[in-house]
């Protein structure tokens, strides 16, 4: 969880996009930890020592934490400190991002400092956070009263199923108005009752047919109908779920037929985008007032 | 029609849902005939004559109550099973009131279909008769 929500932290900031944040995602998991980012990280060196040891390593052959003991920078017990937590995996988003260039250490040690103070929160305490507490934290529905506890409910439901069939890592970005659909699908479906809910996703071509793939696990090849049907059921599997989890709190939902469209958005009275980024591309969560 | 075959329709707008089920209950050695509404299905029901229907509840044209109170009235020994991805839905509980003989929560699971199926073969069926 710290991964996925440091991850959006960088996304809302602006401090990566979110191609380069999916691209990150599908290697954090398999990143050997370095001792540079996990000192930074810790607050025992700066990024400047750490470059400092990085240069030194090009005319020793020595380790680096050895020779960052040698510069005074870190004690023994500050090592051992270290190597004991190389296993733990709440930095491999970091350490995918320097790798791959998109954040020098100077700026991820800036990014980790201001990240910390905004959270007030460790990486540890973050990992042990829900999806409803994540989408809580980050998702700003205050102006909606009742009907902004709905939004919080769903996308939390929605993330938590986004992982069982699709997706280990969704990215959720802040919500934002609606606005127009260009260049997209929508695969929409209203939730009718004592709660009212229009649902949506909206998506280009290549991530509709890749979450048809991976939730229908069929050979798709086109965008044709059971593409669509694939991602529609998606959607229809999660908005069921929702109505049982209302039921069991009183409330009789209904379901109203899923509805496919390109480049077209329903009338709605007032609604929100929230931006999800998968490995299996960028999708946007439509939730608005439903009748 | 082959004989010997237990005979399925399956009624869901979806056609994801109706190739997976379809192919799901081939492999249960079944002969599956398909229709994509509520009107459809009726049609389809008494030129099919099947064992048994799965059929979804919330569809265009007709929606799956009127389409199981219309198969009642043409049959009423039809075997319907209700697929809704609403395990509590009051629509629900009307389909059984209905007539419905079971449900199943979408997304169903292999062992769901198999028990209905094992189910209606122990039973004679015209068919195979």
């Amino acid at each position: 969880m710290f991964n996925q929500h440091f991850g959006q932290y960088l996304l809302n900031e602006k401090k990566i996009t979110s191609e380069q944040l999916v691209e990150v995602m599908e290697y954090e998991r398999s990143a050997r930890i370095k001792l540079g980012v996990l000192a930074i990280n810790a607050g025992f060196m700066t990024a400047e020592q750490v470059e400092n040891v990085h240069h030194l390593q090009r005319v020793k052959d020595k380790r680096f934490g050895e020779l960052a003991v040698e510069q005074g920078y870190i004690t023994y017990a500050q090592l051992e400190d270290l190597l004991e937590n190389q296993h733990c995996r709440h930095l491999g988003l970091s350490q995918v991002i320097v790798d791959k260039g998109y954040l020098s250490l100077a700026q991820l040690e800036e990014v980790l400092a201001s990240y910390k103070g905004d959270t007030q929160q460790t990486g540890e305490e973050i990992d042990r956070m829900d999806f409803d507490e994540a989408a809580r934290k980050l998702l700003d529905f205050s102006s909606e009263g009742a009907q902004g506890e709905v939004y919080q409910d769903y996308i939390a439901l929605l993330q938590r199923n986004i992982v069982r069939f699709l997706d280990v890592a969704p990215l959720i970005g802040k919500n934002e108005n609606v606005g127009a659909i260009n260049n997209q699908w929508l695969i929409y479906q209203r939730i009718a009752g004592e709660i009212n809910l229009f649902t949506g996703l909206a998506m280009n071509d290549e991530a509709l047919l890749e979450i048809a793939r991976k939730y229908s696990g069929e050979e798709l090849t086109e965008i044709d109908a059971l593409a669509k049907d694939s991602v529609a059921e998606f959607l229809n599997m999660v908005n069921g779920i929702f109505c049982v989890n209302a039921s069991n709190q009183g409330m009789e939902l209904d379901l109203q037929l899923q509805k496919v469209v390109q480049d077209q958005m329903p009338a709605l009275e007032k609604g929100y985008r929230i931006p999800i980024a998968l490995t299996l591309g960028k999708i946007d969560v439509i939730v608005a007032v439903g009748e | 029609m082959e004989e010997n075959k237990t005979r399925i329709l399956i009624c869901d707008d979806s056609s994801l849902i109706r190739k997976q089920l379809k192919d799901l209950l081939i492999n249960m050695n079944c002969e599956v005939v398909e229709a994509v509404n509520g009107k459809e299905v009726v049609e389809i029901y008494q030129e099919a004559q099947p064992d048994v229907v799965f059929m979804d509840i919330v569809m265009p044209e007709a929606d799956g109550l009127e389409a199981l109170k219309k198969i009642k009235e043409y049959d009423l020994e039809a075997k319907v099973v209700m697929l809704s991805s609403i395990g509590t839905s009051t629509k629900l509980i009307q389909a059984l009131k209905s007539g419905a003989m079971d449900f199943i929560q979408k997304p169903y699971t292999a062992e769901q279909i198999s028990k209905v199926i094992s189910n209606i073969r122990q039973v004679p069926i015209a068919s195979s008769l």
